[in-house]
């Protein structure tokens, strides 16, 4: 097991830059979630770190061993690929064998059969040792690559989404049993994804990419409740956070945000933030919109908005409306707004995030719990549908 | 209007069913008559059913069955030296490099030559007389007589029929090598497996089709092979390379014997038929499995 570290690691394709100027720290055991869009650069960090492709730029650390120019086999990581990249022709044993196989080890048979049945047995696969991959489930197919990573215990395991040819179900049954595995395991993970709720419940920490460079690594819980720029904060929360441009007001020792159609007023503890930051007049505020509530009266901390549209979900409701010619999202009790089409509410922020003019968090109103609660509930979740899959 | 109907198009395929009737089936039909026949030019008896005797005696025949063992001999070896070199020119090339579409190309010059023009290049290449090869070989002390020495007028057909035909198998394998996913190969690069270890577990296993189909295609042809032979030996020294083809040939058109000749390309038509439907069989099975 090691700690990766990236140092201002770039790559280019010819004309593209597809990573620019990494900086990453991944510590040892870590499990580590690379995420971002389509195209953002994750498959390419990974295929640096495994030495698969050569950084045009920078340095990459196996603890404290310059690794940069190693060949992938001397790295003495595992991979698990999208596609499995299972053996067509190998039953599941020879499959997971193969890694002990190779003439670079010395294995006798004897320890690579009870290798192999070990992680028959870690990955409940014994029953399909003598299959040929096709003849296996997607779930199946899945746990023979991540067994083959195992069989040895390699410096790290990196991961290319390898859960997202997975149906739904299958995907956060296979995500749990995941994160058991890296915890009994305890090797350094370095996980690619596009999936936030994927990212969210199976990291430690999570770095997210766009356009090839880092926006921000932290926890699931620090980038979902500090994220440090409107794109993070537009792209980590489902649906996206809403964004409102307005000016700064202040009068009589209170702050307002004011756009042409909306007066609001700033939270006293954001106001002393504020000041200390000594924020321009320019702001973006954002409001997710589990944060919006549905209010009867109009007030200071309260916009009008138009409804559009009601999208009833089941569970709740998620309303589109109009504040100050920008669409909104909120997310509503279900029996709450059916029919409203057209009509002009009023909608209050339980928690506003502040951008000043550099596009940068400045601060965020403090108010109830209700992140930590969101990343629970996302765990609790994820244990009752693995719960529902086992029977 | 008329109702457009789905299967109009069958009258156009008329003349070519006629064209395939009467240059595919019916001469067939007759070579097999043929060969039951006692069908000299020059006998004093005309043509007469005989049944089997035609097979009977060619079976016997110490001649025939010498030329159906060299065909055999040419067949054989000619498709482990190419399907050998196919794979290793292919797995050459199976990289980017500088002008590797210009060797790509150049791969599939020797395939638009007929067989004809090859097997006339390589005489004037090999001839005892003026060839640029025996000469620069006489310079070693080495002497190259396809006229007289029979190991090497073997070597002369053996070489120009690959240097015609390995370009095809080194494409088909490098094709099947292009579909091999590189995530496998990526895989075994990670878990630590060698350039040998990466080719036979890797890369051989998923050629296995191609190169069934390749083998087949492969064998077909050669054991069709005359033009280029007849022109660089004519079967010679004596007959020391008179292959099936050659010797039905002589038959047919010097002896004018012709049941006994349409009895022997039958034979060779059964001889292919048999050795190509267990490549096709071990073909389905590769395919099924
Ligand atoms: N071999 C290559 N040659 C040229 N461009 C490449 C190559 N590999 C990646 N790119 C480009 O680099 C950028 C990043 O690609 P990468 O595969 O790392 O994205 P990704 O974040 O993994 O996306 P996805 O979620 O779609 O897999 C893309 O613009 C891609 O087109
Ligand atoms: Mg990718």
């Amino acid at each position: 097991m090691a700690q990766v570290r990236l140092e201002g690691v770039s790559k280019s394709f010819g004309d593209i830059e597809a990573v620019s100027d990494v900086d990453l720290t991944v510590e040892d055991g870590e499990f580590f979630v690379l995420l971002g869009p389509s195209g953002c650069g994750k498959t390419t960090t990974l295929r640096m770190i495994a030495g698969l492709e050569r950084p045009s730029e920078g340095t990459i650390y196996f603890d404290d061993a310059d690794v940069t120019d190693d060949e992938p086999a001397e790295r003495d990581i595992s991979m698990v690929f999208q596609n499995y990249a299972l053996y067509p022709h190998k039953t599941v044993r020879e499959n997971l064998a193969f890694p002990l196989s190779l003439s670079r080890r010395d294995y006798s048979s004897e320890e690579i059969d009870s290798e192999t049945e070990r992680v028959a047995e870690l990955l409940e696969i014994t029953d399909q040792l003598d299959k040929h991959p096709k003849n296996l489930s997607g779930g199946q197919q899945q746990r023979v690559a991540l067994g083959r990573a195992m069989i040895r215990e390699p410096m790290a395991f990196l991961m290319d989404e390898p859960l997202s040819n997975l149906d739904a179900k299958l995907r956060i049954q296979m995500r749990s049993e995941l994160k058991r595995l890296h915890r009994k395991l305890g090797v350094t993970t370095v996980y690619v994804t596009h999936d936030q709720t994927e990212a969210m419940s199976l990291a430690d920490r999570i770095c997210v990419l766009n356009d090839g460079r880092v926006q921000q690594v932290g926890t699931p819980h620090e980038v979902f409740s500090r994220p440090r720029n409107t794109w993070i904060a537009g792209f980590i929360g489902d649906p996206p956070m809403n964004f409102l441009h307005g000016l700064l007001e202040r009068s009589d020792g209170e702050v307002f945000v004011a756009g042409d159609a909306f007066r609001y007023r700033v939270p006293p503890d954001v106001v002393e933030e504020l000041d200390a930051r000594e924020v321009a007049e320019d702001v973006t505020l954002g409001i997710r919109p589990r944060d919006l509530e549905v209010v009867e009266d109009p007030g200071q901390d309260t916009f009008p908005a138009t409804v559009l549209t009601v999208e009833p979900t089941g569970e709740r409701s998620i309303l589109t409306a109009e504040v100050d010619g920008r669409e909104i999202k909120i997310e509503t009790e279900p029996r709450e707004f059916m029919g409203m089409q057209g009509e002009t509410i009023s909608v209050h922020p339980q928690k506003t995030y502040y951008y000043d003019e550099a596009d940068q968090l400045a601060t965020v109103s403090s108010a109830e719990g209700d992140v930590v609660e969101a990343v629970e509930v996302t765990d609790k979740h994820v244990e009752e549908v693995r719960k529902d899959g086992d029977t | 209007m008329s109702e457009t109907r789905i299967y109009d198009g069958e009258k156009y395929l008329v003349p070519s069913v006629i064209a395939f009737i009467v240059f595919g089936i019916v001469p067939v039909v007759l070579v097999i008559r043929t060969s039951f026949m006692y069908w000299e030019a020059f006998a004093a008896t005309g043509p007469r059913f005989i049944g089997l005797d035609n097979f009977e005696q060619l079976m016997n025949s110490a001649q025939y069955m010498s030329a159906t063992g060299r065909t055999l001999l040419f067949v054989g070896v000619s498709l482990v030296i190419q399907m050998g070199l196919g794979l290793a020119i292919a797995l050459l090339l199976d990289r980017e490099f500088r002008g590797d579409s210009v060797v790509r190309t150049l791969l599939v010059l020797p395939l638009t030559i007929p067989p004809i023009s090859v097997g006339a290049n390589w005489l004037l290449l090999l001839r005892t007389d003026t060839g640029l090869v025996p000469k620069m070989l006489s310079n070693f002390g080495i002497t190259f007589q396809i006229g007289e020495n029979t190991l090497d007028a073997w070597v002369a057909i053996f070489l120009m029929d690959a240097w015609h035909w390995t370009p095809l198998i080194a494409l088909i394998f490098l094709a099947g090598l292009t579909s091999v996913p590189p995530s496998l190969i990526e895989s075994a690069r990670i878990d630590g497996a060698n350039r040998w270890e990466i080719f036979w577990h890797v890369q051989l296993p998923q050629l296995k089709t191609v190169g069934v189909v390749a083998l087949l295609i492969r064998m077909m042809d050669l054991f069709r092979s005359f033009d280029d032979v007849w022109m660089l030996t004519s079967g010679g020294p004596g007959e020391d390379t008179m292959l099936l083809n050659l010797e039905i040939v002589r038959i047919m058109t010097q002896q004018t014997r012709y049941g006994i000749g349409a009895a022997l390309s039958l034979f060779a038509l059964y001889l292919i038929i048999i050795l190509s439907w267990g490549l096709v069989n071990m073909l389905h099975r590769e395919v099924l499995e």
